[in-house]
């Protein structure tokens, strides 16, 4: 028998061999018993004591919640009363309870007049038309007359502007809007422009070194101004439609005209130049829009704000029930 | 009319406030007068001087604006509104400068403007500066920053004069 033949056998003889044996005990597989002690029992609790979202989270659980006006949502912790809002919300406007449009004002500014009888020498009078949009914003025209004559106390001159014409534009802003509209507080700005003439006559004029004395004038100037104002001021309701406000001005010249002869004194809507306040004082109707509207809104204004009716007293004694039951038949 | 009342007290208040808030009077001169300060031309610095007259060439009794005495680094120059021009002359009375042949003399050429200031300065002329012609004795060149001459308090002219220092042997 040769050594090729007998290889082939044995190769085949060990396989079978090989897999007629039984298979190896498998090794245990290795654990990691946990060691029980105080430290590793708190060590979760110790490692979160500072994570604020579980804090929250914690916090949350426990409290209870409103909306306020505004928007925002205010969380109340139902253990120790702190009230905090959620600043992660998205801001949105209040809702404002009034319709769009809800009537037109036009009135008549009364200052000047006033001031006239106090003893300034400038200003006429002026009208104003606004528009009550959610009784938050007021869209605002103003149209008016100025006129000015002035012979200063210890002056060489005379001043004086003829009747001209000024108009302002802008807008109010009211901070009680979802309040009842009888009241308004509100600040605003306008842009004022004022074309207007200005000349002055009658200066006399000494000259102590040269001598002699000269008379002459300016003559009338063509003139324009244009500023700002920044406006504050409270309005109530009289009675009826007839509302009345004051109103303080902060003005401010944009841009005015150059002349030769020097500035002008007096600009009509604007006032004396280097009054850096003035103010104005409206009478005005109200041309009401949507009142059947309004009125609803106010009727819940009002029952929100009256107040709770006390609970029916239980205590007190019983009628006489014997006075009054009724007879058996 | 608790209403109205509390709305026209606040009116009255308001009205006060408004008045309160005026001018302070006029800040600047009463009226348009040219303000002429000195130098010395080799430097360009500010100079003083004490001995100098200055005279308005036809005002009423030769009267001066400057005479010696305290040293003074500018002069009002006062402008006469009813004629196109003023001149003036500078006597030097400056030990061997005192002589009539070293005077110096400024002409200004010039249109008054009637000018209103402000209501607190009132109205005057405004004067619009033409020409500057002056000898040169001593002044070496004037220079004029703003042709325009107000009440505002400010330099309208500098005079450069030759200025000699103790030890100058020219």
């Amino acid at each position: 028998m040769s050594l090729r033949r007998i290889l082939p056998a044995a190769a085949a003889a060990l396989c079978l061999l090989a897999a007629a044996q039984t298979p190896a005990p498998k090794r245990p597989r290795r654990t990691v018993t946990p060691v029980e002690t105080t430290a590793t029992s708190t060590q979760a609790v110790n490692e979160t004591r500072g994570d604020t979202s579980r804090i929250n989270a914690a916090i949350r659980a426990r409290s209870t919640h409103y909306h306020r006006d505004d928007g925002f949502t205010v969380y109340v912790d139902t253990l120790t009363g702190d009230e905090w809002v959620d600043s992660t919300q998205v801001m949105s406007l209040p809702k404002m309870k009034f319709p769009l449009v809800m009537g037109v004002n036009v009135g008549i500014d009364i200052w000047d007049p006033a001031m006239r009888l106090f003893g300034q020498k400038y200003g006429l009078t002026g009208f104003s038309a606004d528009v009550n949009l959610h009784n938050r914003y007021f869209p605002v025209f103003e149209l008016g007359l100025g006129m000015a004559r002035r012979t200063p106390a210890g002056q060489n001159y005379t001043y004086r502007s003829p009747l001209s014409v000024y108009f302002k534009i802008g807008a109010d802003y009211n901070f009680l809007y979802n309040s009842n509209p009888d009241y308004k507080w509100f600040v605003g700005l306008r842009y004022g422009f004022s074309p207007f003439t200005w000349a002055v006559d009658d200066i006399t004029l000494d000259d102590p070194y040269w001598g002699g004395s000269a008379r002459f004038g300016i003559p009338s100037q063509t003139a324009t101004a244009g500023w700002g104002e920044l406006c504050m001021g409270l309005r109530i309701r009289l009675w009826d439609n007839i509302h009345a406000g004051w109103m303080v001005r902060f003005h401010a010249l944009l841009h005015q005209s150059k002349s030769p002869h020097g500035e002008p004194w007096y600009i009509p809507g604007f006032g004396a130049r280097g009054q850096a306040l003035t103010g104005s004082f409206t009478i005005s109707y109200t041309i009401p829009v949507n009142k059947r509207r309004v009125d609803d809104i106010l009727r819940e204004i009002d029952g929100a704000d009256a107040p709770v009716p006390a609970p029916a007293d239980t205590t007190a004694a019983p009628a006489d029930t014997a006075a009054t039951a009724e007879p058996m038949p | 009319m608790g209403k109205f009342l509390t709305i026209a007290a606040a009116g009255v208040a308001l009205t006060a406030l408004a008045a309160g808030c005026n001018t302070s009077g006029c800040q600047d001169n009463g009226s348009a007068i040219p303000l002429a300060a000195f130098y010395a031309s080799d430097t360009g610095s500010p100079v003083t001087l004490d001995s100098l007259a200055i005279y308005g060439l036809g005002a009423p009794a030769d009267s001066a604006v400057a005479l010696p005495g305290p040293a003074i680094g500018s002069v009002y120059l006062p402008m006469r509104a009813s004629a196109p021009q003023t001149a003036w002359k500078i006597e030097y009375r400056y030990r061997d400068l005192d002589t009539p042949a070293l005077n110096d003399t400024i002409t200004l050429g010039y249109e008054s403007i009637p000018y209103f200031a402000s209501a607190d300065c009132g109205a005057m002329y405004a004067y619009r500066l033409r020409s500057v012609v002056h000898t040169t004795h001593l002044i070496d060149s004037i220079t004029v920053p703003d042709s325009l001459i107000t009440n505002v308090d400010r330099t309208s002219m500098q005079i450069y004069f030759r200025i000699a220092t103790e030890g100058d042997t020219r």
